[in-house]
């Protein structure tokens, strides 16, 4: 199976400050990676620099091309949402659908305006006059409407309101991803892309602070919510990051045997965003 | 070129024409309307003015004659006509009296017909300057419509990261930035040029119902002493010679909207200037302000008041080669720098 990126030791700096330090990646078809990070933490630089946006240091392989040098050709099977209302705002919907049609081979404006239909955008309206969330709803049916096999989305849901957000992903998952098709999104939201997502990568100061498949996640990292006199027992255990819950700590643990943990109090699966926290946490 | 590039070219240059479609477009179709409407209207008002007779308008365009008017009275107890001509200098001096009893019926008849043609023939002889006044008019806007859009399109999505999307689609920055000259170069002035040259056909027949409401043969006097081989040929060679000749100044202001963070135009004229002040005055030399300077268009003094460079055509073989080689040399380099800043610094 052809691997959709190979990046190692990803490298870029603006001046003395280091976006991306050193990261690699490593991605099959199939994979919903989520790209978790605090703002400033390089997501953005890292994404950019997978589609040939801007020059950094490292080996890059994306669909086996360098994007640093066939940066048009790839973007033919590479697909983009760089951030939320880049649309031309003087274009009518119209003009913005001919243009697609007319510079990507492999974009169907049939299926476009027919994603399209089930919005309130029209299709003579200009997109200055779209709605945030309209505007959103108008790039994700370009993007939907190519048949590529990488998306890229950094913040796409940035600034929308919580019924467009769930939308937006439910639109992706049902009406996009298949499992030869590949999307990396970058998202503050962490609890609304978890449930799509297949890997989870955290990201800060340009580090990779963790890497894992969701699968994976769920037998290594481990949740134990002690409370009375267990809290001290299991203060006394390595914990990755631990907070305060209503009569107790929860504490959050990554490769110990949940055999140890069980007599200390509940255990279950650390959600993405508690983890996230924890990992930063402890790594700060 | 395979169908997909065409069509991508196509679409393209299409983009351009629909962001810029005010200037592009409705610009020049109302500038050439408004023209068109005044020729009209001036001819229409001619024709109001002739309620006393078509031969009116002989009259007038005959104001300059030294025949001076021919005014037959026939009076009114006899019906016997009588002849008074009068001349400049009566008009100055005042005429006789009895020549303005207006209780008499009266009509005008030009004088001497055969020597008002011939001067309507001298007068003619000029149309060509006429429309060629017309292009000027025509290429004047469409200079400041070019610099307006080369400082504006490589800048203007910058700055509300537009710039994002187009790059999120499968087009290279050599494309974009070609796209830009063949539309400054190519679509912009073929638009302008054709409406000139749709105005200018209009004026001509304008021109000929003028001259068959004076009872002329319009073909004689108007086609006759117009050449429109030699004067289409010209305003399109004058074209040939403008794009090749302003390349260096085009590439320039792209080059601008491509680097600049600010204001396009102020890094526009900022290093030009500098680079003249530093090299003339500082340093004496003239070759590069001289260079510059040759490459901007300008009143060019004593060529028939043309603006510019062969807005009425080219003259072959006086035109600077080298002169013109270099600036096509500058104006490659100026590009690469153009895409390279499209490509690495495209951000605000």
């Amino acid at each position: 199976m052809e691997t959709i990126i190979k990046a190692t030791q990803i490298k870029k700096r603006f001046g003395d400050l280091h976006a991306v330090d050193g990261i690699d990646l490593q991605i099959q078809p199939g994979t919903v990676l989520g790209l978790i990070g605090p703002n400033g933490a390089g997501k953005t630089t890292l994404l950019r620099c997978l589609l040939g946006l801007c020059e950094c240091e490292g080996e890059i392989e994306v669909l086996g091309l360098d994007p640093r040098r066939d940066r048009s050709k790839l973007l033919e099977e590479v697909c983009s949402i760089a951030d939320t209302a880049v649309l031309p705002g003087w274009m009518t919907v119209t003009q913005l659908l001919d243009y697609v049609s007319g510079v990507h081979p492999r974009f169907s404006r049939e299926q476009a305006v027919s994603f399209l239909a089930d919005t309130e955008v029209g299709l003579k309206r200009r997109v200055k006059h779209l709605s945030k969330g309209m505007t959103v709803q108008l790039h994700l049916a370009l993007v939907m409407s190519i048949e590529a096999r990488l998306l890229i989305l950094d913040e796409p849901t940035l600034g929308l309101d919580i019924l467009f957000r769930k939308r937006f992903f439910e639109q992706l998952l049902n009406d996009y991803y298949d499992e030869q098709r590949t999307i990396i999104i970058s998202t503050h939201q962490v609890e609304e892309v978890e449930n799509i997502l297949t890997d989870v990568m955290f990201v800060n100061s340009g580090k990779t602070v963790l890497s894992e498949r969701m699968d994976a996640l769920a037998e290594r990292y481990i949740e134990l919510h002690a409370v009375g006199a267990a809290v001290a027992e299991a203060g006394a255990l390595q914990a990755v990051g631990q907070r305060t819950i209503l009569g107790g700590k929860a504490f959050i643990f990554e490769d110990v045997p949940r055999e140890k943990l069980r007599e200390l109090g509940e255990l279950k699966t650390p959600s993405i965003a508690d983890l996230f926290v924890a990992k930063l946490g402890s790594g700060s | 070129m395979n169908q997909g590039l065409r069509l991508k070219a196509f679409t393209l240059l299409q983009r351009e024409v629909q962001e810029y479609r005010n200037s592009f477009l409705l610009t020049p179709l109302v500038v050439g309307g408004l023209l068109i409407f005044f020729m009209l209207a001036s001819i229409l008002l001619v024709n109001r003015i002739s309620v006393f007779g078509a031969s009116v308008m002989e009259v007038l365009v005959d104001e300059h004659s030294s025949g001076g008017l021919n005014i037959t009275i026939t009076l009114d107890d006899n019906e016997v006509a009588q002849n008074f001509i009068i001349t400049d200098e009566e008009v100055d001096e005042g005429a006789d009296a009895e020549a303005w009893n207006f209780s008499r019926e009266w009509t005008f008849s030009p004088q001497r017909k055969e020597k008002l043609v011939e001067e309507i023939h001298e007068h003619v002889e000029s149309l060509n300057l006429v429309l060629n006044v017309l292009h000027c008019l025509f290429l004047s806007l469409l200079l400041l419509v070019s610099i307006n859009y080369l400082l504006g399109t490589l800048h203007q999505d910058r700055r509300d990261r537009s710039v994002l999307f187009w790059k999120s689609m499968p087009v290279s920055e050599w494309q974009e930035v070609g796209t830009k000259m063949v539309t400054v170069n190519l679509v912009i002035p073929g638009i302008y040029i054709a409406v000139s040259i749709v105005t200018q056909l209009a004026y001509v027949v304008l021109a000929m119902l003028l001259v068959w409401r004076m009872d002329m043969s319009p073909g004689e006097v108007v086609l006759g002493n117009l050449d429109f081989v030699s004067l289409f040929l010209g305003q399109l060679g004058g074209w040939l010679v403008w794009v090749l000749w302003t390349a260096p100044f085009y590439a320039w202001l792209l080059l601008s909207s491509a680097a600049a963070r600010r204001s396009p135009l102020m890094l526009a004229l900022a290093i030009p200037i500098a680079l003249i002040i530093v090299t003339k005055v500082f340093l004496g030399i003239e070759f590069l302000s001289t260079g510059i300077g040759n490459h901007i268009p300008h009143i060019v003094e004593g060529d028939s008041g043309s603006m510019g460079f062969y807005m009425y055509g080219p003259s072959w073989l006086t035109l600077d080669y080298l002169g013109m080689l270099i600036g096509l040399v500058a104006a490659a380099a100026m590009l690469v720098a153009a895409v390279w800043f499209r490509k690495h610094r495209f951000e605000m």
